[in-house]
This record gives C-alpha cells, structure tokens and sequence, in this order.
C-alpha cells in the first residue's frame, strides 16, 4: 500500500458520523416499528375514528340514497391542506372531515398527506404536494362511476372486494387513468402524466389521441410533454415499495379479497 | 434486544432494532449516494425491505451483513434505474457538500474544522468512484466489514472485492492527492 492510499484508508476511517434530519428519523422509526392499527405516516390510533369508520359500514336504507361519506383514516403529523380555498391545520381532523366532500379540491402542501377510506370500497393516499379534486365514494347500486381530478403531484389507493363493479377515472394533464381494481398510483409532475399498477390493470387514455391502453401489473405508462410516445416501463423500485407498503397496511380494512 | 422478538416483529424490539441501525444504514447510504435526500429515500427503502424480509432473520447472526446486503441492494437498483434514466449521478467534484458531519467529540474548532473539511474532500473523491469500488470501501473502511463479509454482502467471490478494494483505494489517492493541505 503506498502512502496515498494509506492515509486515504486512514481518512476513511475517520469519517465522521452524518446527522439525519430528526423528523425523518422520527417518521421512519413510527413506519418501521410497524403502528399497525395506524400504520406509516399515520397518526396514533384514536377510538372516534374507530367510531367514525365503523359509522360507515353500518347497513342502511339510506345508505342506497345517501352517498356514503369519506373518512378521514390518517394524516402526517404536520403540515397544512387547502380544501376548496380554505386552509386547514393538518392537527385539526374535525375541520378536515367536515371539508373533504365528493368534488372538493384539496392541495397539501409539502408535509400534508391525507389517507381517505371510502367504505369497503376504496383507499386513497393523497401523498404532499398534491392537488386532486376528490371523487364521491362509489355507490353500493347507484353511482358506481366515479371521477376524480389530478392537477399536480401523486394520489395513489387501493380498491377492496366493494369496489367491484364500480370505475375511478382519474383525469391527468395527458391521459386519464381508469381504475377498475388494483393498487395504483396516478403522478402528474414535470414530467408529464403516469399510472403505476402494482396489481390489477389500470387503463390508460392518452389524451393527445384518444388512443387506449392498458397497464399491467408490475409496470408504469408514462406520457411526457410533445409528441414523443408514452413510455412503458417496469415499475421502480421506490414507488413498487411505496405501494406494496400501501397495500399491505390497507388489506386488513378493505377485507381479505383484494382487488 | 433479541432478535427473536424482532422476527415477530413484537414493537419494542423492532423500536430497539431500529435504534441499533438507523444510524449505520443512514451514514452509509450517504456514504454511498452523496445526496440527504437519496440518502433517505434509500434508508427509507433498505428498513421497508427489512420489515418486509424479517422472517428470513438468522436470530443466531448478527443482522448487520444481513442490513448491508439489503441495502446493497437497495443502491444497485438505484444506480440501475438513474443509468437508464440520466446515466451516473454523481456530484461534480468541487460541489459542496451540506455540512451534515457531527463534529467529533472533544475536537477544539479548529480540529472539527479540519475534520469537516478532510471530510468533504473524501466524500467528493468517493463520489467519483463507480459503483463497485465506492461499495467496498466504504463497507470496509468506513463500516470495518471484512473482505469475507463484503464478499458475503455483495455477492462477489472475496478475490474480486479485494482486488474492487485495491483499485478504489488507488484512483481515491490519485484523486486526493495534493488536495489534503
């Protein structure tokens, strides 16, 4: 070993430690421990949202007239969201359930993140730096068709044995995504418009010429700006690990027939 | 901690786990990728793929080849992708790096300075290294694995990390050479 590499060695050797950023640290240490009522980004379980969900499945027969409400499932411990104009502490959940109607537009800033639970039918993770106009939660006979409106950022679900049947259109800059039953993951950026499927199918509509297409499981459709063709493209590893996350911390709400 | 109850992934052990490796997993993808938010989103991925693999856990073992391996992992899929995408990443030379080093203890201002500074010279040479090279020896001089735990984490045959080793620690000294003073 000449002297260069020697004190290179010895150089390494001493590297010092590199300081996380605490709230990070904080947040992934909450993920990894595994909250499994609450689950990742999710706040401590409280029993009125226990309550407020259970309110939810409860048979009825208003509930063939009444559309049945979102329910707010879990937050990020901080950051603001704006619903229809109006902005709400990310710490004010009774505000936030109020807000959140069918056809409300919802922008959370870079820390906000929202996870909606509609019915057995549906999850929705709208993840920070989004704007998406929220769909109603499918109708158990009527209204099974479903639209929702993604403006910038990423929203990702999960559909649940209740979700049969039914269709969420996601309508991008580009394309709109056709949700039948899957875990999914629509992204409006830069970039341009894309749908990830983990499982199920996804259909896709690029907007430029109507032409159709399908997303298989596993894999991710893009569609840039111009007229360059879309791109089809096997997930990456981060989103597949973000929806696999996803998909197993819902299935236990959504019951055990995923979609 | 035992690890036992980290494979039934019984919450207190899996706090204490995380405790016991946050930090060696973080500083090494830094280490590796040279970038906070990299760094995050692949300690982020590295602990999803632990909770996810916890069942193949040897209690009998210490864990940490077994985190390295998947953070290995986690690395090469990331440079992987970004080939394709923008080919290498990697920080241009000169470019600073945020001031994340923890002084070390005891060190007056001006040995902490001198520390912070040797420190970004390397981690700026070590970005200029492939892949291969910057893995192993930052596995085994920054994280003191052996060529045999390398070899174990990364997949190759112990030969080839030290000759990956020999070759990485040579460029590095090209690269800083003159530049310590």
């Amino acid at each position: 070993m000449t002297d260069d590499e020697r004190a290179v060695r010895d150089a390494l050797r001493r590297l010092p430690p590199v300081a996380p950023d605490p709230a990070f640290r904080a947040r992934l240490r909450r993920q990894f421990v595994g909250e499994r009522r609450a689950g990742g980004l999710l706040r401590p379980y409280r029993w009125w949202l226990l309550a407020a969900a259970a309110a939810t499945f409860v048979f009825s027969a208003r509930a063939v007239l009444v559309p049945t409400p979102w329910t707010l499932i879990g937050t990020s411990d901080a950051g603001f969201v704006e619903v229809d104009g109006q902005r709400l502490p990310i710490g004010d959940p009774t505000r936030l359930l109020g807000a959140l109607a069918p056809g409300a537009r919802i922008v959370t800033d870079a820390q906000a993140e929202l996870r909606l639970q509609g019915g057995d039918a549906l999850v929705l993770v709208v993840t920070p730096g989004t704007i998406v106009t929220l769909p109603a939660v499918p109708g158990r006979w009527l209204g099974r068709g479903i639209l929702a409106r993604l403006e910038a950022g990423e929203l990702r679900g999960v559909t649940g044995a209740a979700f049969a049947g039914a269709q969420l259109d996601v309508t991008l800059a580009l394309a709109t995504a056709q949700v039948t039953g899957t875990t999914f993951a629509v992204i409006q950026n830069d970039e341009g418009s894309c749908v990830c499927v983990l499982e199920g199918r996804v259909g896709m509509r690029d907007e430029r010429s109507d032409a159709p297409a399908s997303v298989a499981p596993g894999h991710r459709r893009a569609i840039g700006p111009g007229a360059a063709p879309a791109r089809d493209e096997a997930l990456r590893p981060m989103e597949r690990a973000k929806l696999e996350m996803l998909h197993d911390q819902v299935a236990a709400r959504l019951g055990t027939a995923l979609r | 901690m035992s690890l036992t109850a980290v494979r039934a992934r019984e919450p207190a052990a899996l706090a204490l786990f995380f405790d016991a490796y946050f930090d060696r997993v973080y500083g090494l993808a830094y280490r590796l990728v040279g970038h906070r938010a990299l760094a995050e989103d692949l300690t982020q991925d590295t602990f999803l793929r632990v909770q996810r693999a916890l069942d193949t856990l040897d209690p009998t073992l210490e864990p940490w080849p077994w985190i390295a391996r998947i953070l290995v992992n986690a690395c090469r899929d990331h440079w992987g992708a970004a080939a394709t995408r923008h080919g290498r990443e990697a920080l241009p030379f000169d470019e600073h790096h945020e001031d994340l080093e923890l002084a070390a203890e005891g060190a007056g201002p001006e040995d902490a300075a001198a520390r912070r500074q040797e420190a970004r010279l390397v981690q700026q040479a070590i970005d200029q290294l492939p892949p291969p090279g910057r893995l192993v020896v930052l596995l085994h001089d920054y994280r003191g694995l052996s060529h045999d735990e390398i070899a174990e984490v990364t997949g190759d045959t112990h030969a080839a990390v030290r000759q990956q080793y020999r070759r990485a620690l040579q460029r590095l000294g090209k690269l800083l050479r003159g530049r310590w003073n």
